[in-house]
């Protein structure tokens, strides 16, 4: 077994208190095991706590992940050869929803709507690194945290596959969505700046194989810093490269092509299904593992397609790919360049072209759902669905030529 | 073998097209990493290993197929398929995807090999070989016919010495980031890697990070005038702390009139003495003249500084033909820009000269769609003080601005600073492409952004001393960093000075005074990005997360 080790590049600490009364668990079966004396619970801010009357709980570090996350370094597991850190979406945001500014007793006395809390807040520390608030935020999550629906919807996509890839595409699996004890929600609810939220308080517990995405929402991104993702991922010569952007390549394909994938026909409603995405993006919502193989963090996105005919899916399909290519090729190049340049293969950018277009052949030539037609600079991708195959086929271009 | 007969059968085997190359020049090219060769017998064993390649990929698809059609929800539509021929299933992928993989690097092989009809072999290039034969697309017209191993050696020579001065500058940035944390400086990371690398082409030898590290802050801290940013205070030191220590004279021994001390002291009361002797006077007097004279007496305090600070080493032989120089250069340009002047000053052109020569090359910048304003005319004067001649100047910023435009918010300027190097355009990108590499691979640098302006400063240090006609060596690599560095093998592109002035210390101020000072001068317009940067990276208030983060 040669396992694909966890990253993570260096962010901010972040403590937090474990919960384990009042909470409710919702868990994915393939990873009950996981769910043990040392992890199962909700991870809430450690001041939250304390406004909470401070309930049993046990301190719990991360590092900070993305606004509302937190990855918990000391909790790693295997799922086939890739090593996952435990991770938690929900746990609290680290900026003020509306000014470009940090969470600070200040700013929290500014947005609580309760006097007592208020005066609570007088006496503690003026630096507050995370909190969770009752702004009705994006849809319908509480700011900092997770609406119950969402947290549902990321578990739903999860329990599709007992791994972590659906047909080829790679997923940070949720392990469990977890509802917070009613009085840390009824303290946080009483925080917001402009629409209250009065839902219940979720979080997800989570897979992740690092915390370096495309290009938004890390310290460090392969949009941004190629370079220095190399060196993190120690891509020191033209085979270690090769593997990694032929990974890339692979998974980043199986995104763009998710529906295609997981495309199935429902003879009872005459209906065909399959899996799309929603308001969620690869530049923002995916992670790179060491490997090279972008795995899709966000999954309360992922949601199913219904398409009533062949001409449907096939739109869609077309849709899925074109909405998703740029973000995925824009991560190939990128890894591209930086191969190049780091090699110090400075001036052929026409041999990067055509090495890339190899990589892309080699990389999808088990791929049950894409045939490569080439012709020179040109590579046009025949998707093939799982189902139906024959009438709901369609080309797309990686390169024009 | 010739350099030109190697780079016919290299440039060919990258065309895919018959080497037509003898036996002996594939031994030596094989020798030299350049090329691999494959006999006959074993092309036919790739070619039968390579035939499974349709095979494989059918099983492994089918497979796949079969795995992924058989997961799913546990009820509902699209539910769970009955499973049974699962375990056969994951059997036969694995078989078939091991087929797959050896199948698939025969195939890549096979593809990469060309047939060579003298020999009845099969070539193909190796990494180096490309490296090479690149190297040779774009300088092998400079080196004449020369050896083959002569031609690497020249182009390796350069590369290293990117990869030292890179080295070099990393050991006095983390010398001047430990001063950073220790006082109150605030200059931080980014702007000490930039004056770190210019202070790699300083003059002098024999000194440590540590020892020009230190030179530099008690330059920095003694600049009194509020009005400069860190930046320009950092460039202020970063200048005068180049300036080669065995150019200035020996402490109290210098005057530039023979009289007194100037009555005012710029850089305060702290004496600035290293081996050679002091600079407080020598700015100080320098500082003054400039003061005491239009149109500098007019001059806003900072460019006044700045402007002092470049010309510094040349005033170690006297100030008054400086200051008269100085005046009529600005007075040719109609301006005090300190970038302007400085270049100028420095150059061989008469007053008259240097008028003719920056109309041409404001000319010049107007014809590429660049409006008027403070870029193109620093740029202008970069461009006017090269050893150009005018007629060259509108080809070169044609051939260099597409490249350059997209890289360099301030790109005129740095379009003067590549086209008045003494190479061909395409020469000088190659060069700024390598040292793009270096930079990137020897991760000096915070934002990926840092990276071009950072090689920029080194293409330009780099071509400046020539080191492709072998008068520069890429300095030593022992305890003492600038071992080999020596100043008198420095070369600059650009006219010796007129008679009688500045006398010898043109070493460090032709590097850095007149040529790297505007490159450093376009980082510091780009710092102003920085800021923003951070923000967008972490912060969900970016323009297309507002409404989808998550």
């Amino acid at each position: 077994l040669t396992v694909v080790p966890a990253v993570w590049t260096e962010n901010e600490a972040l403590d937090l208190v474990r919960l384990t009364d009042g909470t409710v668990t919702v868990g994915n079966p393939a990873f009950e095991h996981l769910w043990t004396d040392g992890l199962a619970g909700a991870y809430v801010p450690p001041l939250l706590w304390s406004l909470a009357g401070r309930p049993p709980g046990a301190p719990a570090r991360g590092i900070r992940d993305d606004n509302r996350s937190a990855l918990l370094p000391e909790h790693r597991v295997l799922v086939g050869e890739q090593e996952y850190v435990v991770a938690v979406k929900g746990c609290g945001a680290r900026y003020d929803a509306f000014q470009p500014r940090k969470f600070s007793a200040g700013v929290l006395r500014e947005i609580c709507h309760d006097p007592s809390v208020r005066q609570a807040l007088e006496s503690v520390e003026e630096d507050v690194p995370s909190f969770l608030v009752g702004e009705r935020w994006w849809g319908y999550a509480p700011y900092g945290g997770q609406a119950a629906d969402n947290a549902l919807i990321s578990l739903l996509a999860s329990l599709r596959t007992e791994t972590d890839q659906i047909a080829g595409f790679h997923i940070c699996p949720v392990v469990a969505v977890v509802q917070l004890p009613t009085r840390v929600a009824e303290i946080a609810s009483r925080f917001y700046w402009m629409r209250r939220y009065d839902g219940a308080y979720w979080q997800e517990i989570r897979l992740m194989p690092s915390n370096v995405r495309l290009y938004f929402h890390s310290p460090l991104t392969l949009g941004v810093d190629p370079a220095r993702v190399l060196a993190l991922y120690r891509l020191d010569s033209m085979e270690r490269c090769a593997a990694f952007l032929e990974n890339l390549l692979a998974s980043a394909l199986a995104a763009t092509t998710l529906l295609a994938r997981t495309l199935r026909y429902d003879a009872e409603r005459g209906r065909y299904s399959g899996l799309d995405f929603f308001e969620v993006y690869l530049d923002k919502d995916s992670v790179i593992a060491e490997n090279g193989t972008l795995h899709f963090a966000d999954l309360e996105g992922v949601e199913a397609f219904y398409g009533e005919n062949t001409d449907a899916v096939k739109e869609r399909i077309f849709g899925q790919y074109y909405q998703n290519i740029y973000e995925a090729s824009y991560a190939v190049e990128a890894v591209a360049r930086a191969t190049w340049r780091a090699l110090g293969v400075t001036a052929s950018d026409a041999d990067r072209r055509r090495w890339t277009l190899e990589r892309l052949e080699r990389a999808v030539a088990g791929d049950p759902y894409l045939r490569v037609d080439r012709d020179g600079d040109r590579l046009t991708l025949r998707v093939e669905p799982a189902v139906d195959a024959d009438k709901t086929s369609i080309d797309v271009a990686w390169t024009s030529g | 073998v010739d350099t030109d007969r190697a780079y016919q059968v290299l440039s060919r085997l990258a065309a895919s097209a018959d080497p037509a190359a003898t036996a002996d020049e594939v031994a030596l090219l094989v020798e030299r990493s350049l090329l691999r060769e494959t006999t006959r017998p074993d092309q036919a064993l790739l070619a039968t290993a390579a035939s499974g390649l349709d095979g494989a990929r059918s099983s492994v698809r089918e497979a796949r197929r079969v795995l992924d059609l058989a997961w799913g929800p546990r009820t509902g539509p699209g539910a769970r398929g009955a499973g049974g021929s699962l375990e056969q299933a994951q059997a036969t992928l694995r078989q078939a995807t091991d087929a797959l993989e050896s199948c698939s690097i025969a195939q890549a092989t096979l593809s990469s090999l060309v047939s060579n009809t003298p020999t009845g072999s099969f070539l193909s290039l190796t990494l180096r070989g490309r490296q090479v034969t690149t190297d040779l697309e774009v300088w092998r017209s400079r080196f004449g016919r020369v050896d083959l191993l002569e031609s690497i050696d020249r182009v390796d020579r350069l590369r290293g010495s990117a990869a030292e001065r890179i080295r070099i500058a990393k050991a006095i940035t983390d010398s001047l980031c430990d001063i950073d944390q220790n006082s109150n400086t605030h200059w931080g990371i980014p702007a000490a890697r930039a004056s770190s690398l210019l202070l790699t082409f300083r003059g002098g030898d024999q000194e440590l990070p540590q020892t020009i590290a230190q030179r530099v802050t008690n330059l920095y801290v003694r600049i009194p005038h509020p009005q400069e940013t860190v930046a320009d205070r950092l460039l202020i030191a970063t200048l005068l702390a180049s300036i080669d220590p065995a150019s200035l004279p020996s402490a109290g021994a210098w005057s530039p009139t023979g009289g007194t001390q100037p009555p005012r002291s710029f850089l305060g009361e702290a004496r600035f003495q290293w081996a050679g002797g002091p600079i407080r006077p020598v700015f100080d007097a320098l500082h003054q003249g400039l003061a005491s004279v239009a149109p500098f007496s007019s001059s806003p305090p900072v460019q006044l500084n700045m402007l002092t600070a470049s010309l510094a080493d040349l005033a170690v032989g006297g100030t008054a033909p400086l200051v008269q120089r100085a005046v009529s250069v600005a007075g040719a340009l109609g301006t005090v820009d300190p970038i302007g002047v400085a270049c100028l000053v420095r150059s061989g052109w008469s007053a008259d000269d240097i008028a003719v020569r920056d109309g041409v090359a404001l000319d010049a910048f107007q014809r590429l769609g660049y409006p008027p304003g403070d870029a193109v005319s620093s740029a202008a004067s970069v461009l006017a003080a090269s050893a150009l001649g005018t007629a060259e100047f509108a080809p070169r910023l044609a051939a260099l601005d597409p490249t350059l435009r997209s890289a360099f918010p301030a790109a005129p300027v740095a379009d003067a600073l590549l086209a008045g190097l003494p190479v061909t355009p395409a020469q000088a990108l190659l060069v700024q492409k390598y040292c793009v590499a270096e930079v990137s691979r020897a991760e000096f640098y915070e934002e990926t952004t840092e990276v071009d302006y950072l090689a920029l400063f080194l293409t330009v240090g780099l071509m400046s001393n020539d080191p492709l006609t072998g008068l520069t060596a890429a300095p030593g690599t022992g305890e003492s960093p600038f071992a080999g560095a020596a100043g008198a093998s420095l070369r600059s592109s650009i006219p010796p000075p007129p008679p009688g002035m500045g006398a010898a210390p043109l070493i460090s101020g032709a590097a850095v005074g007149a040529v790297l000072l505007p490159a450093l001068f376009a980082e510091q317009g780009f710092w102003l990005y920085r800021s923003y940067l951070d923000y967008t990276r972490q912060h969900p208030v970016h323009s297309n997360a507002v409404p989808i983060y998550g």
